[in-house]
């Protein structure tokens, strides 16, 4: 039983780097589209953040290239702490603001969405690094 | 301080461009796959620098 629980989990892993992997994907080409169709250019923060999924998605990309190790799940945490590092700092900026920076997406303006993002892949990867057996 | 992204996302490139390789092939000694850890490592340093000079030399906050 344990060895079959053992192998499910194994077969998984790849579905859930692939799921990250897409997962920052989307959320590039969103900051993209909104860049390009609204005409919104970003501003250091907002590239800060941006390098800062670049870093959580090359970390998951690991995981498909070379298998799943500790070291690419810590890595996208890492990057997804200076990223929600990042996100915190522009939100306190325009917290007084009504206004905020930028357009708002869905009632929420992309630094929020930002932190929520990278808090989202902090959870997942330290869930994943628990549940995940590495291969010797 | 956006002078320091296009240098991040350079590393992340060439992060990118080693990982077309073996992790256990070898460049000057050091595993292809050590040195793509340490260059995600060095941009994410890079994130952070920028952040803390950002908050002290242009709004004033010292920590």
């Amino acid at each position: 039983m344990g060895k079959r629980l053992v192998n499910f989990l194994k077969g998984l892993e790849i579905i859930d780097s692939i799921i990250g992997v897409f997962g920052v994907g989307f959320i590039l080409l969103a900051a993209l589209f909104v860049q390009f169709f609204h005409h919104e250019s970003p501003c250091p923060l907002c590239l800060l953040q941006r390098a800062a999924f670049c870093g959580v998605g090359l970390s998951l990309l690991m995981n498909l290239r070379y298998g799943n190790r500790v070291t690419h799940w810590a890595l996208a945490i890492l990057s997804a702490i200076t990223g929600l590092s990042v996100s915190i700092r522009q939100a306190l900026l325009h917290v007084n603001d009504p206004k905020g920076f930028g357009e708002a997406v869905l009632g929420l303006h992309m630094y929020t969405w930002c932190f929520i993002g990278f808090f989202i892949a902090i959870v997942g990867c330290a869930l994943m690094l628990i549940v995940y057996p590495e291969k010797k | 301080m956006d002078w320091i992204t296009w240098p991040i996302f350079s590393v992340y490139l060439l992060a990118l461009i080693l990982m077309l390789f073996k992790g256990r092939r070898r460049i000057l000694g050091v595993k292809i796959h050590t040195i793509i850890v340490g260059l995600i490592m060095l941009a994410a340093l890079g994130i952070a620098v920028s952040l803390f000079h950002d908050s002290s030399d242009v709004l004033k906050l010292y920590f």
